[in-house]
């Protein structure tokens, strides 16, 4: 059995393993950092590190946040370090089990199938796991 | 020859314990691709330094567990139990060979043959299944860019403990805050005993994460000579500042970054000995690197006595590589061109002397590999028929610098202290009698001295987003810095306090831009980012034509014109003066 921590994303669910949820924070200052990705927010201090802020609203290419609204750091463990995910909404903990895994195509409506690197079939409907080291890859920028 | 044995012989042990450590983590996190990647740099350690003296049973065992891995890391399934027994059984038969020349000086005339086939036999099962495709391009990726294995991997137990101790530092920084309120001879002793105390953990904990560079001279020196020899060449390398400490993390990228720009001068700068006697040269070329320590940066200056770069050569091999059309190229000035030397594709693969160790090499690598540690490297200076100077920097990552926090706009910035040299506060109406345009660009002039000036809201994009409400008359700071002997200065909003900021490092996404070296914390908790003097001086203002305005020299027209181009209008003068 695994445990999944679940996230809304502009109403899209989205599920990342609880062991890599390091912890989940809100109004924190994020410091801007001038020419850095269009999908980078900035960095934010938590616990003396210095933890890059990736926006998952402009990584996904949907819409940008409301007015007013206070999105969540979601802090994620990936093989590059700790990152801060934007969310709109933490959910509950959901209980998986293994034999409920599907192997997702690469079509999924709502965000680039890339990010996605598979899904767990509920009662009503079907969980996106989020592959976080998709989303804090660098594609390879050389430039003199 | 005894010295590099000895050097040899505490690596191999020092390789084979982190190995051994390594396969037992691997057994209780078989699906960890971070340690499959630090094993597979052990191999590397050691094909690479069995190569250079000569030690072919070695070296071929050694290959054989470096391709083993590379395919475990490509298959990216879990490795089971009974492919860790194979590796720990090389492990073995390594150690033993270890053991012989440890003895014996020689590697023993037989080794256990069994395990070589075994291995093999796994490799090629794997093959045929296949789940791996060319072994190469994992080699190639391990050397174009992947971060060193472990750069941003904190299981370490020394990691942890320079983390907390950062933070120790930390919150000594909120106590000294205190300090002016709490009027308490035996309470300043207290805070005087902590800090010295937090400071003894620091200077321990960090100096077991750093390793003086001279560790690196043994291999460097054997490669020059190696390939020197091959070509007719001969070349003396020396090094200055061996005891300089980087961080043990960055020394193996830092080394195949300096073997990448040695092999370069060595191949394409020094002359042939009867070239140089021709020339009246010494018969010895020589090659020199500098190390030093700077604020917040390692240095490491390559020097060579050759030929000096050749601006048409290099267009030549721009549009041969197609990387440039033969207009493009014909239009870049002599004195930058050159600087596409580093240019990604420039050193081509099918070039002769393009590979090292079977390995695709140039200076695109070196630079690939010193930007994904955080660092930078440039062309610092060329003279024709006198040499090449290549500069590269590294973070010096959980350092302590002390720096100036500086506003532009509502944005806070660091500056490490050591390039500040004034900070002017001025109004706006002695700022309009200081500054003075020539020809496009902006100096700021104090007690008859011109410094170039940069205006740092437009460097970083700021945008205010209630600019209205300024004050009428604000205050405005002129920054004068100085670095590499040339003096300039920043426009800048307000300067607040001195602190001491331990050096943090960016992530991927951001260590490549070039504007910064590095993050820190500062006293309340904030993170802020530190400007890299350095690349804002190289990229905003080190054109001759600036040069020549702060040396009060005339400019010709030409000049004038592409530098107009060039440089950045100061539109936000007007937003000052407003």
């Amino acid at each position: 059995m695994r445990k999944i921590c679940t996230f809304t994303v502009n109403k899209i669910r989205f599920g990342i393993d609880v062991l890599k949820v390091m912890s989940i924070l809100h109004n924190i200052e994020i410091i801007r950092v001038p020419l850095a990705g269009k999908a980078v927010k900035g960095i934010i201090q938590h616990r003396g590190h210095i933890i890059t802020v990736i926006d998952l609203r402009k990584k996904f290419e949907l819409p940008d946040w409301e007015e007013g609204k206070i999105p969540l750091h979601a802090i994620i463990k990936t093989k590059k370090g700790a990152f801060s995910f934007l969310v709109d909404e933490v959910g509950e903990i959901q209980e998986i089990q293994q034999n409920t895994k599907v192997e997702i195509g690469k079509n999924i409506q709502e965000i680039d199938g890339f990010y996605v690197s598979h899904s767990y079939k509920l009662d009503d409907s079907v969980l996106l796991i989020l592959d976080a080291e998709k989303v804090v890859e660098v594609k390879s920028e050389l430039s003199v | 020859m005894e010295e590099e044995l000895r050097i040899f012989l505490s690596e191999s042990y020092e390789t084979l314990n982190s190995l051994d450590r390594e396969l037992i983590q691997l057994g209780k996190n078989p699906e960890s691709e971070d340690i499959l990647r630090t094993i597979h740099a052990n191999f590397q350690t050691f094909l690479e330094s069995s190569k250079f003296l000569h030690f072919t049973k070695l070296e071929s065992l050694t290959h054989i567990g470096e391709r083993l891995i590379t395919q475990l890391i490509q298959s990216d399934s879990e490795v089971s139990g009974e492919m860790i027994t194979t590796i720990l059984k090389l492990n073995m038969v390594i150690r033993e060979i270890i053991f012989h020349i440890d003895e014996k000086g020689s590697e023993p005339s037989e080794i256990n043959n069994s395990i070589i086939r075994d291995v093999e036999e796994v490799i090629k099962k794997k093959e045929s299944e296949g789940m791996i495709g060319d072994i190469n391009d994992v080699t190639d990726i391990f050397m174009a860019g992947t971060p060193t294995p472990g750069v941003t991997n904190e299981s370490d137990l020394t990691d942890r403990l320079m983390n907390t101790v950062v933070e120790m530092i930390h919150v000594r920084g909120r106590l000294f805050n205190f300090r002016p309120f709490i009027k308490s001879y035996e309470y300043s002793q207290i805070i005087a005993r902590m800090s010295g105390l937090v400071n003894d953990v620091y200077t321990q904990v960090r100096s077991s994460k750093t390793q003086p560079v001279g560790t690196l001279v043994l291999n460097l020196d054997k490669i020059i000579k190696d390939t020197a020899k091959q070509l007719g060449k001969s070349v003396i390398l020396r090094i200055i500042g061996k005891e300089r400490e980087v961080d043990a993390k960055l020394l193996e990228g830092l080394r195949i970054a300096l073997v990448q720009i040695l092999h370069n001068s060595v191949t394409h700068g020094v002359e042939r000995t009867d070239q140089r006697i021709a020339q009246d040269k010494s018969p010895d070329g020589s090659i020199t690197i500098e190390c030093y320590q700077s604020g917040e940066l390692f240095h490491s200056i390559i020097s060579d006595d050759g030929e000096g770069l050749d601006p048409d050569k290099i267009r030549k091999k721009l549009v041969e590589k197609s990387v440039l059309f033969t207009e493009e190229a014909s239009k870049i000035p002599d004195d930058e061109v050159v600087h596409y030397i580093f240019k990604d594709g420039y050193a081509g693969l099918n070039e002769a002397g393009g590979f090292i160790g079977g390995r695709p090499s140039g200076l695109d690598i070196a630079k690939a590999k010193i930007e994904t540690m955080g660092g930078r490297i440039f062309l610092k200076n060329s003279q024709k028929g006198r040499g090449v100077d290549i500069h590269l920097t590294l973070p010096q990552i959980n350092a302590i610098v002390p720096v100036v926090c500086v506003n532009f706009g509502k944005e806070r910035y660091a500056i490490p202290k050591i390039y500040l040299v004034e900070i002017v506060p001025l109004d706006s109406e002695s700022l309009i009698k200081g500054i003075e345009v020539i020809q496009g660009n902006s100096v700021f002039i104090r007690r008859g001295k011109r410094y170039p000036l940069i205006y740092m809201k437009q460097v970083l994009r700021y945008e205010d987003p209630d600019m209205k409400e300024l004050p009428e008359n604000p205050l405005i700071h002129i920054i004068i810095l100085e670095n590499d002997g040339m003096q300039f200065a920043m426009v800048a909003d307000g300067v607040t306090d001195m602190e001491e900021a331990v050096v943090r490092s960016l992530s991927s996404q951001l260590s490549g831009i070039f504007l910064f070296s590095g993050a820190t914390i500062l006293s309340d908790e904030k993170p802020s980012l530190i400007l890299d003097i350095g690349e804002i001086q190289r990229h905003y203002i080190n054109s001759k034509a600036i040069k020549k305005i702060v040396n009060f020299e005339e400019l010709d027209i030409v000049e004038t014109a592409t530098e107009i181009q060039n440089n950045i209008e100061p539109p936000f003068l007007e937003e000052f003066l407003k």
